[in-house]
């Protein structure tokens, strides 16, 4: 039996006058990927703003992994399993690709700061880093400025980084922004690799259709704030009201 | 030999406000331009019980947990405000305890000031203080290298760069920042202490927008986090107006001309050092 990874019921985000999110309830299974679509402005981000804690939430209830997460700040849900992807990529570009891999891994293990001094921490880590870049075709750029890789490289960094961190829900904000056709697909196959393997659950804000209806088993349509469809892909694909949504009458 | 040892001896103070200016400004992106306070803190605190006539060691204590408490308060207002208000509150502290001890004559002197404060260090004589402050600053730098390369130390770095993106990966950066005020003002306040052994005579002149100016400058050449870099700043900038005592200048505008020099100097070695250095990385 799946369990509830994210909980949400009745959310309502307010900003100033503006009713950001409205009535919004969803539930994510376990090692689940769920999409969400919808028009610029229509709240997407913003959902993923108030799970992971940068946003007050005004009523409704956010459970995470079964804890309810409602009174945390960001940096407590992220040790209850949120793992964050941002729509600029939350790399820190001024530190070397390698700095930026050992802050996941110090994270995950959760290391006493003096032990990040030791012999003993440089050589497990070197491990550590070695394997996270090759697996994203990094490594040659170790020792570079996260701030020189590209786009794509960025967005692959940063998976490589939310891998290593323990967090088992990912939401990932537009992964694909600015990224090349080519590495569109490493990205996809990283995304699927850490559900499939690793048992992640993810939720993937986007606005290329086409690479989210690939990957997503479920697709949820946001309009003006407000869930407006919810369903298999294939199901969402079909249905007229997107296409007016994207189109136009 | 009093020249070259009280040289020496501003270079160790130096270095111990520098590393405040280096873990807030340079590498933690911290607006925290109230170094003045934690330095009155410490040598207000060290001056004043010591001509109470209490043992130099408890002085000493004294100075530096009042610098301190005045980096707890400046944490406790960090932890609830944006960076740039923090920056106003921290640079309207310094004008409030500016007129506070230009204000209360009965416990700072007021203007006058505080004659005669005992020299701290063994022997009190300068030398033995600059052997002393040199164990010091060495400790301290040597701390600052190893926390720059621990968790904490990249913690702050990321915190200067994508707060946001730090505390989704679970790192409290209100705790982070409000830590390294703590340590700030304490290394400030140590250096407060020394001061006023070595100059023995404390008014509000002490420290205030110049120190200011001082540890700013030195915390934007010197952001990358490399200590030795920071060191050696910290030798240019405390030597940089050195030369100027040998020109043969005129008394009268000596004072006024130093200060402007000294400012064009800093300005050109900021303009030099810095200059579109983010553009010829990233473009």
């Amino acid at each position: 039996m799946f369990r509830s990874v994210l909980s949400l019921e009745n959310l309502h985000v307010q900003i100033g006058q503006r009713m950001i999110l409205q009535d919004i309830s969803l539930e994510v299974k376990s090692g689940e990927m769920i999409g969400i679509i919808g028009p610029n402005g229509c709240g997407k981000t913003t959902l993923l703003n108030a799970i992971s804690g940068f946003l007050p939430v005004d009523t409704g209830t956010i459970s995470i992994n079964g804890q309810d997460a409602m009174n945390l700040p960001a940096h407590k849900r992220a040790a209850l399993g949120v793992a964050r992807g941002f729509q600029h990529a939350g790399i820190f570009r001024e530190m070397t690709v390698e700095e930026n891999i050992i802050m996941a891994v110090e994270r995950a293990q959760n290391f006493p700061w003096w032990w990040t001094m030791s012999s003993a921490f440089r050589k497990k880590m070197s491990g550590a880093v070695e394997s996270a870049l090759e697996e994203v075709n990094l490594a040659s750029h170790k020792k570079s400025l996260a701030g020189v890789l590209s786009g794509g490289e960025l967005r692959l960094l940063e998976l490589a980084r939310l891998k290593i961190m323990h967090g088992n829900l990912l939401l990932l904000d537009e992964p694909t922004a600015g990224v090349a056709p080519v590495l569109k697909d490493a990205l996809g196959k990283m995304i699927k690799k850490l559900s499939k393997e690793h048992g992640r659950t993810v939720v993937i804000v986007e606005h290329d259709l086409q690479f989210l209806f690939n990957l997503a088993e479920r697709i949820v349509v946001l309009v003006d704030g407000q869930k407006y469809i919810e369903g298999a892909p294939e199901d969402v694909r079909r249905d007229e009201r997107l296409q007016k949504i994207y189109f136009g009458e | 030999m009093g020249y070259l040892f009280t040289t020496i001896i501003r270079v160790w103070e130096m270095t111990l406000q520098s590393i405040g200016g280096h873990l807030t400004i340079g590498l933690g992106g911290i607006l925290f331009l109230g170094a003045p306070v934690a330095l009155w803190g410490g040598a207000y605190g060290y001056a004043i019980a010591a001509k109470a006539g209490i043992s130099l060691g408890t002085s000493f204590a004294i100075g530096v947990a009042l610098a301190a408490c005045a980096g707890a308060i400046f944490a406790f207002f960090y932890a609830r405000m944006s960076n740039d208000s923090f920056a106003v509150i921290t640079l309207a502290s310094v004008l409030a305890v500016d007129a506070l001890i230009r204000s209360w004559d009965s416990v700072t002197g007021g203007v006058l000031g505080i004659a005669g404060v005992p020299r701290f260090g063994f022997g009190q004589t300068l030398k033995n203080l600059a052997i002393f402050e040199m164990y010091i600053a060495g400790l301290a730098l040597g701390l600052e290298a190893i926390f720059i390369h621990s968790s904490w130390g990249r913690s702050l770095r990321a915190l200067k760069e994508n707060k946001i993106a730090l505390i989704s990966m679970g790192t409290s950066a209100k705790f982070i920042g409000q830590m390294v005020l703590l340590f700030a003002s304490i290394f400030i306040g140590l250096s407060g202490v020394f001061a006023i052994s070595r100059v023995q005579f404390l008014d509000p002149t002490f420290g205030g927008m110049v120190l200011l100016v001082q540890i700013l400058t030195i915390a934007i050449i010197s952001s990358a986090p490399k200590t030795l870099r920071l060191f050696a700043v910290t030798v240019i900038i405390v030597l940089l107006p050195e030369f100027l005592r040998f020109l043969n200048l005129p008394v009268s505008i000596l004072g006024y001309l130093r200060s402007l020099i000294y400012s064009l100097l800093l300005i050109i070695l900021i303009f030099y050092t810095l200059g579109n250095t983010y553009i010829k990385r990233y473009v």
